[in-house]
């Protein structure tokens, strides 16, 4: 009986390792596509719980350069939708929160006491 | 547009580009938080003014604008009968995203773990905070450019208590 539970826990443990793992590569595959070979430094994909309890997806895509708009459309919008629809494609309908980040994106100020940092 | 969502995208914009030097993490913190409510209340507005409109008592138009639940509004978007629609795709993404940084500014004391994970980093970049204002602009002129059976079928999924 305790073999046939460790077992099953393994599988799942096993099945949501997968999980990600497929989720990781369909998001990165995504969301590469979207910017010129050169602009990404990496991009990070890892799973989350959201504000709401629901699991969810941090996406954090590091440039080597700011990225510029181009036009009307956010390219923060162009990156969650690819993201979304990549995972949609693989039956992950889980919501991918992306960031941005980029050298001179200038950090907010530490506003911790000195003697906390 | 409606001028207060305008307002508070440039509002918005203002706080984020305000500082010079170093930003500071309240003015950051209330332009992400300025951007989620600018789309947040150009939605309350469509449902209002789609139901009832502008003309009608504030009686009968109040209780729709205030209709709207912030948990479940962007979840309603995507599983709407319009979620097919790229541009609908990219309003509730916007949703969802606004609504979670906005969260994180107005209650979360402690850096966003996506900013040099394991550091201790503030909670937003300015770079950052532009991208959640623009993404809001674009999904408040993608509101305004639906169609009036389009808006009536969103409005009718946000107003509504209905399940999938």
């Amino acid at each position: 009986m305790l073999k046939d539970v460790g077992a099953f826990l393994l599988a799942q443990a096993m099945s949501y390792s997968n999980k990600d793992q497929n989720a990781e590569a369909a998001v990165k595959s995504a969301v590469a596509a979207l910017f010129e070979k050169d602009a990404i430094d990496r991009i990070e994909v890892r799973p989350v719980e959201d504000h709401t309890g629901e699991p969810g997806l941090a996406v954090t895509i590091v440039f080597k350069a700011a990225p510029r708009e181009k036009g009307r459309g956010s390219l923060l919008l162009d990156a969650i939708v690819a993201a979304s629809t990549a995972l949609r494609d693989i039956d992950d309908s889980r919501f991918p929160y992306v960031t941005f980040l980029a050298p001179g994106y200038e950090p907010a100020e530490d506003t911790r006491p000195p003697q906390a940092r | 547009m409606w001028s207060v969502a305008k307002h508070q995208l440039e509002n918005a914009r203002l706080l984020a580009t305000h500082d010079q030097g170093r930003p500071r993490q309240a003015s950051l913190r209330r332009a992400v938080s300025t951007a989620y409510y600018a789309l947040f209340q150009a939605l309350c507005e469509t449902c209002a003014d789609t139901l009832v409109g502008w003309e009608k008592p504030w009686e009968a138009f109040t209780p729709v604008f205030r209709a709207l639940d912030h948990g479940r509004t962007g979840n309603a978007i995507l599983h709407s009968s319009l979620a097919t629609r790229p541009d609908v795709q990219r309003l509730g993404a916007a949703f969802k995203e606004l609504q979670a940084a906005r969260i994180w500014a107005d209650y979360n004391p402690e850096p966003r773990p996506d900013f040099q994970e394991g550091g201790a980093s503030p909670p937003f970049t300015r770079g950052e905070a532009l991208k959640l204002v623009q993404a809001a602009q674009e999904a408040v002129e993608i509101l305004d450019r639906l169609d009036q059976d389009a808006r009536l079928r969103l409005v009718a999924r946000l107003v509504g208590n209905t399940k999938r």
